[in-house]
């Protein structure tokens, strides 16, 4: 059992019949009991294919070297809890912090010119669709273009170009009609 | 920024818009809250302040953003189920190969249904010692039947008897009484309203009473009045007219 591996990695050399072994042994079966829950939730943040069982598994080692931290009340929970914390860690990984190219010097004449400030943006962007919402953030707050965004999130590409586009729109929609409401 | 570069003048514009509040976002947003903070903020356990400042954050960060929407989703749908099972399978349908097979896989019964159609056969049991390979017809076959006896002798006044025939009769009977003896041979014609011979000369047997029965070809009667004679030919004597119209 992959659990009991782990425990083995944790606690080298201890005898079998030693408080410590039968501990780590208790630990490993609970654990074991919630490992298939733990794998759905992983999966189901991370995206199915990506690391699900390597969160798992950094789910036990972690848990078990906290586990004199654990209240004793929600075993199931206080694991998906740290599973949880592990994949926000992963997902945030896949990301590195980009600085966003300067774009001065742009061919739009000055009868287009549009400025929404960071105040609207950040408002219109809460009132949008989650999907639309992420995209136009990885895209043009991250700065990743919309294959990169396609293949961190599970989206396909196409997804990701239709969420850019219909989130454009909706976001200009929205900002149009809060200007009429100001004026 | 990367979205300036596109060569969408519309993309280029939107990107020009948004680009100094962006900027200004991101330079207020601050580092990424941890994963604990971030739980926390989900599930309503910080201070206002705190809130305030992770809320901002995640409002100018598309990876915090992406997270808790992740982490939303599964915390309330455990099992992957409801939209996102929609969305797996929109995604499985999505693929040309899963689309294009589940076409061909539909369209097979169909051609088959297509090619099997053509009419039902009779299973016939062959008879002990028929040779192997003999076409047999069918013991039994059921066909319309239409008696011409209501008008025997009445003249064209009468009503005429009607043969009404669908179009997956292949055959019908017509059957009429004539006095036939014992010793005399009779024959049958049967011409159509135009006085062309449908059917030319045949001779014809009855029973004991005289009664008789002529298998008829649909195919050799098109729609029209007929008249069938039937004649005493040897020794020639009496004639018996019948009259009906096919539709």
């Amino acid at each position: 059992m992959a659990g009991h591996e782990r425990h083995a990695e944790i606690d080298p050399g201890s005898a079998e019949s030693s408080p410590l072994a039968a501990e780590g042994e208790q630990f490993a079966f609970q654990f074991e009991a919630c490992r298939r829950e733990l794998l759905k939730l992983c999966r189901h943040i991370l995206g199915v294919s990506d690391g699900a069982e390597d969160a798992v598994q950094h789910t036990y080692l972690r848990a078990y070297g906290s586990r004199a931290r654990f209240d004793g009340v929600n075993f199931p929970g206080w694991l998906a809890r740290i599973a949880q914390h592990i994949c926000i860690d992963v997902l945030r990984a896949r990301w590195s912090s980009r600085e966003l190219e300067d774009t001065h010097g742009l061919a739009t004449t000055h009868d287009e010119m549009r400025v929404v400030n960071a105040i609207q943006i950040r408002t219109i962007l809460r009132g949008l669709p989650e999907e639309q919402r992420i995209c136009l953030k990885l895209f043009y707050f991250e700065g990743y273009s919309a294959k990169e965004v396609a293949e961190r999130t599970g989206f396909t590409e196409k997804q990701v170009k239709s969420y850019l586009q219909n989130g454009r729109r909706n976001f200009l929609s929205a900002w149009n009609a809060s200007n009429k409401g100001t004026k | 920024m990367k979205d300036a570069m596109s060569p969408d003048p519309e993309e280029r514009l939107f990107a020009e818009s948004v680009r100094d509040g962006v900027r200004q976002l991101r330079k207020q947003r601050g580092p990424c809250p941890s994963a604990e903070e971030l739980l926390a903020f989900l599930e309503g356990r910080l201070e206002s302040g705190d809130s305030t400042r992770v809320g901002e954050h995640v409002d100018a960060c598309g990876v915090c953003d992406l997270a808790l929407m992740r982490v939303r989703a599964a915390v309330a749908d455990p099992d992957g189920r409801g939209l996102s099972a929609w969305r797996r399978m929109s995604h499985l349908f999505g693929n040309p190969l899963v689309a294009y097979g589940l076409a061909a896989l539909l369209c097979y019964p169909a051609y088959v249904g297509i090619r099997s159609h053509p009419e039902q056969k009779v299973e016939i049991q062959p008879k002990a010692g028929t040779p192997p390979g003999t076409v047999l017809e069918p013991a039994v076959l059921s066909v319309p039947s239409f008696s011409l006896d209501a008008v025997r002798g009445a003249g064209r006044e009468a009503q005429l008897p009607v043969v009404r025939l669908h179009d997956q009769n292949k055959f019908f009977l017509l059957q009429f009484f004539v006095p036939m003896k014992a010793d005399h041979q009779y024959s049958v014609e049967i011409r159509d309203g135009a006085g062309r011979v449908t059917v030319g000369h045949q001779q014809i047997t009855g029973d004991t009473q005289g009664k008789v029965a002529l298998m008829c070809r649909r195919e050799s009667f098109a729609a029209s009045e007929y008249t069938l004679t039937v004649a005493e030919d040897n020794p020639p004597g009496h004639q018996f007219e019948f009259v009906f119209r096919v539709e």
